[in-house]
């Protein structure tokens, strides 16, 4: 089995979730090339996420901004180490900007 | 879509009440903006609201901070021009300053202007922060962005949407009043973004959001409605967005449950914030078509005045929230009021005991 991703974008003004959902080995050869780069770079384990680790597992986002979006990336390799990120915007990683823009133009509404 | 910037000057967040109190009469108007920031950010905010309340009780009206005595907003439109970044773009519009050819520069203008007026006549309020603070929209954001955001430091964003989700974001007067009144509900209760908390603070927008529309077009509780988005939504969302008399039949992708029993806990959307929202946007509905009339005049008061409320707290979830509304019901109506029954009757549809 090849690498399964799935990326949720939920709320925006709309609370509407959009979901993209693909193996890779389905996707056009550029766009599977595109997240394969995009992945190896990610950072699982931010700095922020590692601070937070052991307080509460859940991400909240800082008070004062709404309706922006939440992306949740779920990322099954088939060998049974799954790998997930949850992170609210503003996002400023490149690498996340990239990956997340391979990925939107396959997501539908859930 | 995706951004790195951040803009407002950091404030430092241990400064006690009076400090801030000082640069918000004589700073900047940066720091002045940057103060009142790191008052409504922090921890004891309460604390310090009231210590801003009584200075400016007793501060005479020419030092009363950048609004005046009030009653006329300070609006500046932005063109993004399509771009991702968060700092303001070009300077489209001014207040007092004449309709420009871009529709989109007109209709956020506009709609500022009729939540302003809301706030002001049907409440007393006098902006964002009650202290005249001025009212920035950024129009054209991104490309094919289907979203408009409060972006908690002061600053609302409007797509031109993708023609699919949205049509272009400012031709809703109930999308506008809902963006500004996030920032409202951030220096008053400053509800936290996540589960109850965070859906109350979904759906105080719009509520709020409903009522200016419903306000400018001079509508009783039973001829609005009560819809959020119709003039908005594209195919995929037709015909609306979401529904406050009845949650959950907007459009075929709406999953708003109309009470308790029906909560949808969810790791998504901080906990599912435009979900739950449906819940007590419904009482808003129950509590304000029992009363009958403009829904503003009564319900509309009564929740304001619940946002307002000592006892309404950034963690508050929907009962302690119900909760103030009957009691401030019950202190400006009266114990034994029909407000109050209808308020009661409003969380008692929505299976929220009091
Ligand atoms: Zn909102």
């Amino acid at each position: 089995m090849g690498t399964n991703v799935r990326l949720t974008r939920s709320g925006g003004f709309a609370g509407l979730s959009m979901v993209a959902d693909v193996d890779l080995d389905s996707l056009p050869k550029p766009t599977a090339e595109e997240v394969r780069a995009a992945l190896a770079e990610v950072d699982f384990d931010p700095p922020a996420r590692r601070a937070r680790r052991g307080r509460s597992t859940r991400s909240a986002p800082a008070p004062g901004p709404a309706d922006m979006y939440q992306y949740d990336l779920v990322v099954k390799d088939g060998a049974g180490k799954d790998r997930t990120l949850t992170v609210h915007e503003p996002i400023s990683d490149p690498r996340l900007q990239t990956l997340f823009g391979a990925l939107l133009p396959l997501a539908q509404p859930e | 879509m995706l951004h790195s910037h951040n803009h407002r000057v950091p404030l430092a967040c241990i400064a006690p009440p009076d400090i801030l109190r000082d640069i918000i009469i004589g700073g900047t108007e940066e720091e002045r903006r940057a103060a009142a920031d790191t008052m409504a950010v922090d921890q004891s905010f309460r604390t310090l609201r009231a210590a801003f309340s009584a200075m400016t009780a007793s501060t005479p009206v020419l030092m009363r901070p950048m609004g005046g005595m009030g009653g006329k907003p300070n609006r500046t439109i932005y063109d993004q021009q399509h771009s991702n970044a968060y700092a303001p773009g070009v300077v489209a519009r001014t207040e007092g300053s004449k309709k420009v050819k871009d529709v989109a520069v007109n209709e956020a203008y506009d709609g500022f202007g009729a939540t302003y007026k809301f706030f002001w006549e049907v409440l007393g309020r006098n902006s964002i922060d009650n202290a005249g603070m001025p009212i920035l929209g950024l129009v054209h954001y991104s490309t094919n962005y289907a979203n408009a955001f409060w972006d908690g430091q002061g600053n609302m964003f409007f797509g031109d949407g993708d023609g699919q989700l949205f049509i272009r974001l400012t031709a809703s007067l109930d999308v506008i009043g809902h963006e500004l009144t996030h920032g409202v509900t951030q220096y008053e209760a400053n509800l936290v973004y996540q589960g109850q908390s965070g859906a109350l603070n979904e759906s105080m927008s719009d509520v709020f959001g409903s009522l200016v529309k419903q306000y400018a077009k001079k509508q009783t509780a039973d001829q609005a409605d009560w819809l959020i988005g119709n003039d908005v939504v594209g195919p995929t969302l037709k015909p609306a967005l979401r529904s406050m008399k009845a949650p959950g039949t907007a459009n075929p992708y709406d999953k708003q449950p109309d009470n308790m029993e029906d909560y949808v806990n969810t790791a998504a959307d901080n906990g599912g914030v435009h979900v739950n929202s449906g819940i007590p946007n419904h009482a808003f509905y129950v509590t304000a078509t029992t009363i009958g009339g403009k829904a503003w005049e009564k319900a509309g008061r009564i929740w304001y005045d619940a946002l307002r409320d000592n006892r309404v707290r950034p963690t508050t979830g929907f009962k302690s929230f119900a909760r103030a509304t009957v009691r401030q019901a019950q202190e400006r109506f009266g114990d034994t009021a029909a407000e109050v029954d209808a308020v009661r009757a409003g969380w008692d549809k929505v299976k929220v005991k009091l």
